[in-house]
């Protein structure tokens, strides 16, 4: 426990120091690292220890990233370690945040926030926006060639607004222009993802700006095969039904 | 409990400590709220003080504009915040310098009591002095009444954060199981009820139980369900309560207790972590109770948890009463090379083993000579799910005990995650104790935001590793 004259800065870079002693298995080491060279700055100062043999990588880097420090003052060096920390897990002070459970008697754990890279507003793609489902952002931003884009896993926008269950945003899409039947890298149509997921808005939706059920993706699969449970199939099934009567009856 | 007399010397002199600590970070609060030239009134202080807000100040705080930019007040919250907790730790430490239990920093090299056990003449044989207008009762659990309001109690109360998305949600009849094991004491099941108008507002029990600490077996009790009112929460309840079970405790001859608890306190003997495992991916996305990174799709993340139809492994089959004596000695057997673990008497383990549904479950492996090689166990503890416009409940189950001897962890594990998910168990929690962190990673466990610490009260004995501990209290 942290002395009772103490500073609010220090008492905060305590905590943070223990939320990230937690955090030490979805952190990258590469944060690890700077966490630790931070850490002992703000303890013990410039490093002034001589550098671990070449035997020794692992010190030797630990060694290295700390004297990287330089002269930086213990109090500049806390604040980096906060302002890292916020960077990485801005909600890591608030009560959502990891720290949450230090205080009371119960501890109700949920799954620890996979740490990503924070990116900033301009920063973000297009992609980025649909997966936020920032229907605002998108609107401002979309252009037509944007739609037939696939990123680096082979989606275009409408699987990845299909795949977060993002109803206006698919119904944005396809009125910009998007092909409801577009296909990703592995020949998956909305539908695909829509079925697989369990997603039923979003289903219902495509269903309802006419997507085709009956296409099949690479492995030879249409969405029936792939629907996730009973309640996709019935839709499914109903939709075929459907569209078989409608065929029939022209 | 050492003294009669509530907070002692030691306890006085911390109690001002903390008295003066809490004055000068009201300051420093102060100072840092004016330093950061917050212009209106309503957010930063009301953060520190917002114990007993209603929810009518949220939006009298939502209208406050506040000039400050976003990044200071996020920092000024974590300063507040900090302080707060810091406040609360002192007052809490005031109440355990009075308790036998070993300091923090304490060296431990010895496995013994701290205080001597004591005769029951020198037992205190009134019960304590709870606040004015405040009274003792003792619950019958086998009332409906009585079990409906205990029920409601620790649902609305137990966990303590107010903001939290997720409550456990014990059931009733989970409550009762877990409440009376063999030897039960209705004694030992403790409330304050408010005078007046005989609302139920505190709550503390105690189960009787054999523990092993390294090479000594202690009787103990297990202290759980620890549970203050909201609006209480000021009033120092919760170390009358301890002080209370622990004299009620004193006067059956039993001096030592287990007990967990989120909060660090002097001092943990292990320090435990959940991991979680998806059954229902999609309901937990959904929730927020786990998170979808970036580049990760709903589609992939389905795909990766999904599991068999049916368990594996042959001779897989729920547990039945004829089990029960071959699986007791498995089970006795392989508990021995921990270091801290529970001791159960055969009727013992037939409570907390026999299935009950919705509350706990076990499976035992059985080869062709019918011999019991392995076991898996799992209680069924549901949470409730706060603001949530379509799930009021996530269903998770909770690893009990296992043992493997012939069936591979992998193997015997999959089968559990596959029995709770065919019971609709949106997820499959552990403790990173016992032989469990061997399967988290190959069955994808993610690990948990939160420690569980383990403390045993006037018992000091070398911390511990959490491989080392095989003690599971609900």
């Amino acid at each position: 426990m942290s002395d009772s004259d103490s500073d609010p800065e220090e008492e905060l870079f305590h905590r943070a120091a223990e939320h990230v002693t937690r955090q030490t298995t979805v952190l990258s080491s590469a944060d690890l690292l700077a966490f630790y060279a931070y850490y002992k700055q703000a303890l013990e100062g410039p490093c002034e220890t001589p550098s671990p043999s070449l035997l020794q990588p692992k010190a030797r880097s630990k060694w290295q990233a700390w004297s990287n420090l330089g002269k930086m003052t213990p109090k500049a060096a806390r604040q980096a370690y906060i302002q890292k920390l916020q960077m990485l897990q801005p909600e890591w002070g608030s009560s959502k945040g990891s720290s949450r459970s230090t205080t009371g008697w119960v501890v109700h754990s949920i799954e620890s926030v996979p740490i990503e890279e924070q990116r900033s507003e301009s920063e973000k793609t297009l992609f980025d926006h649909v997966k936020e489902n920032n229907l605002a952002k998108l609107r401002e931003l979309l252009s037509p060639s944007s739609l037939l884009a696939l990123d680096e896993n082979g989606m275009a926008l409408l699987h990845w607004a299909t795949d977060r269950n993002a109803v206006e945003i698919i119904k944005f899409l396809v009125r910009s222009g998007a092909s409801v039947d577009q296909r990703d890298a592995e020949q998956q149509t909305p539908l695909h993802y829509a079925a697989s997921c369990g997603h039923l808005e979003a289903l219902q939706c495509l269903l309802a700006l006419q997507a085709n059920p009956e296409l099949c993706d690479s492995y030879g699969q249409t969405c029936y095969d792939v629907a996730e449970d009973e309640q996709i199939s019935g839709v499914l099934q109903a939709e075929r039904q459907r569209l078989s009567g409608s065929g029939s009856a022209s | 409990m050492p003294n009669d007399n509530a907070e002692d010397q030691p306890g006085q002199e911390l109690k001002q400590k903390a008295k003066e600590m809490a004055a000068a970070t009201e300051e420093m609060l102060e100072k840092a709220v004016a330093g950061l030239k917050v212009s209106e009134p309503g957010s930063a202080l009301d953060l520190a003080e917002n114990e007993d807000s209603e929810p009518g100040d949220e939006q009298a705080k939502n209208e406050a504009s506040i000039s400050a930019d976003a990044s200071k007040q996020a920092l000024l919250q974590a300063v507040s915040e900090a302080m707060a907790s810091t406040r609360q730790m002192a007052k809490k430490f005031a109440f355990w310098s009075t308790q036998p239990v070993p300091k923090l920093d304490e060296q431990v090299t010895t496995n013994e009591c701290i205080e001597p056990n004591k005769e029951v003449s020198e037992i205190r044989a009134e019960p304590y002095t709870l606040p004015g207008g405040f009274k003792w009762v003792t619950l019958d659990l086998n009332d409906a009444n009585d079990l409906k309001e205990l029920y409601t109690l620790l649902n609305e109360n137990y966990v303590e954060d107010d903001d939290a998305m997720f409550r456990f949600d014990y059931q009733p009849e989970f409550l009762k199981w877990s409440l009376q094991p063999p030897g039960w004491k209705r004694d030992w099941h403790v409330g304050v009820r408010v005078e007046k108008s005989s609302k139920l507002v505190g709550f503390i029990s105690a189960i009787p139980s054999k523990l092993k600490a390294y090479d000594k077996v202690l009787k103990v009790v297990d202290i759980n369900f620890l549970c203050v009112h909201k609006k209480l929460r000021s009033k120092r309840v919760a170390p009358v309560l301890i002080r209370e079970i622990t004299r009620r405790v004193n006067l059956t001859g039993i001096f030592q207790a287990a007990y967990t608890a989120g909060v660090v306190l002097p001092t943990p003997v292990a320090t435990c972590r959940y991991w979680h495992r998806s059954l229902n991916p999609k309901k937990l996305v959904d929730v927020r109770f786990s998170h979808l990174a970036r580049n990760m799709t709903m589609q992939r993340t389905m795909k990766l948890y999904k599991l068999p139809d049916q368990p594996k492994t042959k001779g897989y089959r729920r547990i039945t009463a004829k089990d029960m004596d071959k699986a007791h000695k498995l089970l006795e057997d392989y508990l021995k090379r921990f270091q801290l673990c529970p001791v159960f008497s055969k009727e013992e383990f037939r409570h907390w083993f026999t299935p009950k549904e919705g509350i706990i479950d076990c499976f035992v492996v059985a080869d062709e000579k019918g011999n019991i090689t392995d076991l898996t166990s799992y209680y069924c503890l549901p949470s409730s799910v706060m603001h949530h416009p379509v799930h009021k409940t996530v269903r998770a189950a909770y690893s009990f005990y296992n043992v493997s001897t012939k069936t591979p962890w992998l193997d015997l594990m999959n089968d559990a995650l596959i029995s709770a998910r065919n019971v609709q168990m949106d997820v499959y929690n552990a403790l990173d104790l016992m032989e469990n962190k061997k399967y988290f990673a190959p069955l994808k466990f993610g690990a948990g935001d939160g420690n569980l610490q383990y403390y045993l009260y006037n018992w000091r004995c070398p911390s511990m590793q959490p491989e080392e501990i095989a003690l599971i209290l609900m």
